[in-house]
């Protein structure tokens, strides 16, 4: 990777997701085989949104109607005529239509879908469960209980003190316990000063040590305050260093600059993949450069950054590609990646 | 309002400041003129004030001394040494008294080691030394976090050479061969605010406390000591959650050489304690039945005395910090082991020294007082053993 794309591979994942969702510069649809710029005449909200998503910008069906209908071939793979097909041709098409408005649809709200299940029928599912239609003796719950008092020591269990960890059982099992917090000091222990905590119901007490028991000790704590006195010297060189440090992230923030964002979506149905792009410009020694960034929406959430076009081939499953490109000509470089595209 | 007043303070500060800087002598706040020493000179300030007090006082400034701080001047000096690191004052933080002098490491042991030697209050040792209650406080707690660092080393389990110094002391005096020492606990009573009362530290005599179990040598010094755990506990519960429990059930304790008379009879190293313990293999307890025969109540009297080392120990301990004896108003939970821990460093560093501990400071009746000693019914083969040749041997003796 060079030097560029590591830079930028750093600041890239938070910024372009903040950035995508601003102003939207430029738009292009990218899909194997097709690139189309689509400059959009300055009319209304609802056109921008229709022709951003795909949709004619005159249609006059309503959306109870497109609720309504059926669509018959939604479980099809797209033929190989759709994919090539660019994203304003797809409006033409009625079905291709149904099928990205109900994507984009269902995005929005929950709705029941034949074919696979989605995170969101999940819910539904679950949520469903809560309450029986024909409500019955709840079993399950007795169960509960016999398991609980099976795990409960028995009072007559005076002697044995259980140690362990703290978390190490269920809370169900300390029901009924009371908690006491303790500093204890035992000199046969390497570290006296330990803390404990001590459960207690009735003749029986469970001993635990505390998760980082060990107390702060006072050379530890000299060792602070030292290191504190030390700090205070060097307060005013390191205050500097900051003030300058953060100059100079704000002077970088402010040259990165966004050139240009493409949002794109539904690229599963043609077989293609759904992601955003983004180009930034950033300072790169004296030489600002172009960066373009492109994010893979359904990819997994373990990036990696990949700094050559022929990295596409794992954008799918890593989800970001970062090319560092050079500052006159950015489109040069879509084109380029259009290319790449199409090779894939 | 407020700047007014501040700069008013400043102008009642400041011209004191100039005297003790000039004349190291400054005025009192007292009524009349009563001229203070430096700082520097705690000791002379205090005895003047405090030596005709109390008619208990010894006229002597030699014993005095040791009546105020339970330590000679030399054992008072090497205390001070081991925490004047931690303690010495540097301006702008350094502790003042009410003249504005920064407090010398002396002053600040002296008043640590008379908070915890008289158990008086805060307000009434502030008093004697001139200082505020919330000096006593931050001192006294100051001194407990130094001294439990730097005195670690006045508490540790003997090496063998010290062990088997102990185990001849222990055959020659109580007849009991290859015993390393003796166990006991003690209860530290305190109150509780009502939101912090909880069976836990209500103990069986129906107050609040907190466990202090020593092992103590031939010498009642501090071999060992667990402390921190509630009131609310067995004591051979609390002996099961020590360190000292784990370490001699896993073999790492009280390890030694096992000892064999003509006879034949082996025995193991261990220790002596009271009902209140199980019978171990390393721990041994007197017979508790009804009916004892000669050789168990011969056996059962050398235990005693060997068992009562550790009592003794504690008695000397509260009567000497009497802090651990008085009962403590609402303590800090979390820091009263520390200060329980210190005032045993304290008790063998005394020892460490050469001093002497002060048998008229110890408690005259038992330490702990109204207590009825527990009876653990636990007895383990091995022990059992143990016991009976040690009764066997005591009768060839």
């Amino acid at each position: 990777m060079n030097r560029g794309a590591r830079y930028f591979s750093q600041l890239s994942t938070s910024f372009a997701s903040s950035f995508i969702s601003s102003s939207l510069l430029f738009s292009f649809s990218l899909i194997p085989g097709s690139l189309m710029w689509t400059q959009k005449p300055a009319s209304n909200w609802l056109d921008r949104l229709r022709s951003s998503k795909g949709f004619p910008l005159t249609n006059d069906q309503n959306l109870e109607t497109f609720l309504n209908q059926k669509n018959p071939n939604q479980n099809s793979t797209p033929s190989s005529s759709q994919k090539t097909k660019p994203v304003s041709d797809i409006s033409e098409s009625p079905k291709q239509w149904f099928s990205t408005m109900s994507n984009v649809l269902a995005e929005l709200f929950i709705m029941e879908e034949d074919d696979s299940i989605n995170d969101s029928q999940i819910v539904k599912v679950r949520k469903s469960c809560r309450k029986q239609a024909n409500p019955k003796v709840c079993v399950i719950s007795r169960r509960n209980e016999v398991k609980v008092k099976e795990k409960t020591p028995s009072s007559s269990n005076s002697v044995t003190i259980v140690k362990g960890n703290e978390g190490g059982e269920s809370k169900l099992d300390l029901l009924g316990y009371s908690r006491l917090d303790l500093v204890v000091i035992d000199t046969s222990i390497d570290v006296w000063k330990t803390e404990k905590l001590v459960l207690r119901k009735g003749d029986v007490w469970k001993v635990r040590e505390k998760k980082n028991s060990r107390l702060r000790s006072l050379s530890a704590f000299k060792k602070k305050k030292r290191k504190f006195k030390e700090g205070d010297k060097e307060s005013d060189d390191e205050k500097k260093k900051k003030k300058k440090l953060k100059k100079l992230k704000k002077k970088k923030k402010k040259e990165m600059v966004l050139l240009a964002v493409s949002e794109k979506g539904g690229g599963e149905e043609c077989g293609a993949f759904a992601f955003e792009v983004s180009v930034f410009q950033i300072p790169l020694g004296n030489q600002p450069r172009e960066v373009l960034v492109l994010k893979s929406k359904n990819a997994s959430t373990s990036r990696k950054k990949i700094d050559t076009p022929s990295g596409y081939a794992d954008l799918i499953q890593t989800g970001l590609v970062v090319y560092v490109i050079d500052r006159q000509d950015y489109r040069k470089a879509f084109q380029n990646m259009k290319k790449t595209l199409c090779f894939c | 309002m407020a700047p007014p007043k501040k700069t008013s303070k400043r102008k009642m500060k400041e011209p004191k400041k100039c005297k003790s800087i000039n004349t190291n002598v400054v005025l009192s706040e007292g009524p009349g003129l009563e001229p203070k020493l430096a700082d520097s000179d705690w000791w002379d300030a205090f005895w003047h004030k405090n030596s005709s007090s109390d008619p208990v006082v010894p006229k002597n400034e030699v014993e005095g001394f040791k009546y105020f701080f339970r330590v000679s001047m030399n054992t008072f000096d090497y205390i001070c040494s081991l925490v004047r690191e931690d303690l010495i004052s540097r301006p702008p933080s350094g502790l003042i008294n009410i003249e504005g002098r920064l407090l010398s490491v002396e002053k600040q042991v002296a008043i640590a080691m008379r908070r915890l030697a008289s158990g008086e209050s805060q307000v009434s040792v502030g008093r004697a030394f001139g200082v505020g209650q919330s000096t006593v406080s931050q001192v006294t707690w100051r001194f407990i976090e130094a001294l439990e660092e730097r005195a670690r080393h006045h508490l540790k389990w003997p090496e063998s050479d010290r062990i088997e110094e102990i185990k001849i002391s222990f055959e020659d005096t109580y007849g009991l061969p290859n015993c390393c020492g003796a166990v006991d606990a003690t209860h530290i009573i305190m109150t509780l605010p009502a939101v912090e009362t909880s069976d836990d530290w209500c103990d069986q005599e129906k107050n609040y406390s907190m466990f202090l179990q020593g092992v103590v040598d031939d010498k009642m010094r501090f071999l060992d000591i667990v402390t921190g755990w509630p009131g609310g506990m067995t004591i051979s519960r609390m002996l099961k959650c020590s360190g000292f429990y784990k370490l001699c059930e896993n073999g790492d304790r009280l390890n030694g050489s096992v000892g064999t008379t003509s006879e034949g009879l082996e025995f193991r190293e261990y220790i002596v304690g009271g009902t209140a313990y199980p019978l171990l293999p390393w721990l041994i307890t007197p017979y508790g039945n009804k009916y004892l025969t000669g050789l168990m109540a011969d056996f059962n009297a050398k235990h005693r005395q060997a068992s009562e080392l550790a009592g003794i120990a504690f008695s000397q301990l509260k009567g000497t910090w009497r802090i651990l004896h008085k009962v403590m108003w609402r303590p800090d939970k979390r820091k009263l082991p520390s200060i329980i821990l210190v005032c045993c460093l304290l008790h063998n560093i005394i020892l460490d020294t050469g001093d002497k501990l002060q048998a008229d400071v110890r408690l005259s009746d038992h330490h702990d007082s109204g207590y009825v000693e527990e009876k653990c019914q636990q007895v383990d083969p091995s022990g059992e053993t143990l016991r009976k040749n040690l009764s066997k041997y005591s009768i060839a003796l």
